[in-house]
């Protein structure tokens, strides 16, 4: 850099030095000389201050440059977040490049963080809701403990001792399936296969509970369709929503599982004739252990649906409910036709 | 992470005692890759609110922060600047250019701007809302749904910090709006894209990570 300044410059004088030489040889005029030699200093001196200040402005740039890539790497936020970004300037410009590397970068670190508060607030819900029924087993089992028992109590108790052995082993089995499939241990296998045989798996999990309340399973699907789908987790999924759809609905009645193609996605409506769910429910009935105040007399967690919604999403589909109160509810599953 | 942030946020409308409260006091946050709907009848101030979280509005006091700026306080001309870098909008009609194809009207922000377009990037958006052989259409030959989805493809491709969707389906029937929302949820998912959306329609926010209500300019997470 120095050594093509000292050049550049050299060269300038140079020039000038043969060009008033050139002056006094052929056109010897003092004044006209001194005019020349005057301006040439002018030029010189303005070409000179001006180089000085471009070169100073990119320096300056380079400098703020290099000073927001050092907050950057020092994490300083605060410091990053005060970037000039709204000028319409080259340096704003670059500025607002680094703000969203520096977003890229605090989202990344908080990524792992996220997934490890979700796992634990699963678990610690689980735990809550094992709770109870240990509570509850405790007692009967002090209850069984007593030595004046006659023999009808002591079955009554033993009975409800296994209800509550069920529900335990009900919930385990819950927290196992949706942990794995929140920390990712469970790759869904999305491949073209056929959805009838997919939703017929689904019906025979839930044929004796429908059997039992006389209720009537209809299906409106093709007997052959293919769908890019996992097909055990797909059938998980269609369970846990008819499973819910049966335990809500009186006896004597219908539901319809209906497929229907649109151009993107497949729809797979399941219609019960329930006791439908409020519209301001309609988006917290996939949560995690939400359960309606008027469904507390019967039996369930609140993890069916919450899990179905997790193994829609995880295949890029997505499910929503349409219900009226007193006539029933529609849920309708959607997966992307395309892999 | 909050990405978006409103602290009090108040805008009045009118004089004294004609006073009216568009937005009372409204406190959100939103963290970076949520899908969130803010759900509302009409006249309870959704859309303002909108407004000023995307910069199309200043508010009368409380502050808007997004990726760390107030921007409740800055200029016409830096809002414009703030807007272009850091927003994407979908509206209910679309708004599409109709003198440009599919194609130049996703990338025309990056153009306006004098971005590099990020080609396998914008292939990617366009292969996800299943717009591949629309891309040299006109949107005057596009039906409603094609063109929603290409107005979300456009307010993707700058990558912005947040999208605004008001009322995105709007102007479509009830089976286009499944299929464009489904897709919106899916480039939010893939993309950990941010999206705010503006609906009156509870069947549709129930596709969202969240749902706040807002009834006469406050809002109530239930």
């Amino acid at each position: 850099m120095m050594n093509r300044d000292f050049f550049e410059m050299g060269s300038l004088i140079i020039i000038g030095a043969m060009y008033h030489v050139f002056l006094i040889l052929y056109f010897y005029n003092i004044r006209l000389l001194l005019f020349s030699l005057i301006f040439y200093f002018a030029i010189m001196l303005i070409y000179y201050y001006n180089k000085k200040k471009t070169v100073n402005k990119y320096m300056n740039f380079i400098n703020t440059l290099n000073n927001s890539l050092t907050y950057l790497i020092n994490r300083d936020y605060q410091r990053v977040n005060k970037l000039q970004t709204l000028d319409e300037t080259f340096d704003s410009k670059v500025n607002q490049k680094i703000l969203q590397l520096s977003e890229i970068w605090q989202e990344e670190s908080l990524r792992g963080l996220k997934e490890k508060e979700n796992l634990q607030s699963l678990i610690s819900d689980i735990s809550h809701q094992v709770k109870t029924p240990m509570t509850n087993l405790r007692m009967l089992q002090t209850a069984l403990a007593k030595e004046e028992i006659s023999k009808e109590e002591k079955e009554k108790l033993l009975k409800s001792m296994e209800g509550q052995l069920d529900k335990i082993s009900f919930l385990l089995e819950s927290m196992i399936k949706s942990s794995r499939l929140e920390i990712g241990l469970i790759q869904l296998n999305k491949i073209p296969s056929n959805l009838f045989d997919t939703i017929a798996e689904a019906i025979a999990g839930i044929v004796v509970k429908a059997e039992k309340k006389n209720i009537e399973i209809v299906v409106d699907c093709p007997e052959s369709y293919i769908l890019p789908h996992d097909k055990k987790w797909t059938a998980e999924a269609l369970f846990n929503i008819l499973e819910n759809g049966i335990k809500y609905s009186p006896y004597n009645t219908k539901i319809e599982v209906k497929v229907e193609r649109w151009e993107m996605y497949t729809k797979i409506d399941i219609i019960d004739e329930g006791i439908g769910i409020p519209e301001e429910d309609f988006g917290k009935i996939f949560k995690r252990f939400f359960r309606e105040e008027s469904s507390y007399n019967v039996e369930g967690v609140g993890i069916g649906l919450y899990l179905s919604r997790e193994i829609i999403q995880r295949q890029e589909g997505y499910i929503k409910v349409a219900s009226i109160i007193g006539e029933g509810s529609t849920f309708s599953v959607f997966l992307p036709n395309d892999l | 992470m909050n990405i978006l942030e409103t602290i009090d946020l108040k805008k009045y409308y009118g004089e004294k005692p004609n006073i009216v409260k568009a937005i009372d006091g409204v406190n959100l946050t939103v963290q970076k890759g949520e899908f969130l709907a803010i759900v509302g009848t009409s006249g309870s101030g959704k859309s303002t609110l909108l407004n000023m979280l995307g910069g199309l509005d200043n508010p009368t006091s409380g502050k808007v922060i997004v990726t760390g700026q107030d921007i409740s306080q800055l200029s016409d001309e830096e809002l414009t600047i703030f807007r272009r870098r850091n927003v994407g909008f979908v509206f209910q009609n679309f708004n599409l250019v109709p003198m440009l194809n599919l194609y130049e009207n996703i990338v025309l922000p990056l153009d306006l701007d004098g971005e590099i377009i990020d080609e396998r990037y914008i292939e990617e958006i366009i292969e996800l809302l299943h717009l591949e052989d629309k891309k040299r259409m006109f949107p005057n030959y596009l039906s409603g749904g094609e063109q929603q989805r290409g107005a979300i493809a456009r307010a993707l491709a700058t990558k912005p910090s947040i999208i605004l969707a008001d009322e995105p389906t709007g102007n479509l029937d009830s089976k286009t709006s499944a299929e464009v929302l489904g897709l919106l949820k899916r480039t939010s998912g893939q993309f950990n894209q941010t999206i705010v959306m503006i609906t009156h329609n509870n069947e549709i926010a129930q596709l969202t990570d969240r749902i706040v209500r807002i009834e006469d300019g406050r809002i109530y997470n239930r």
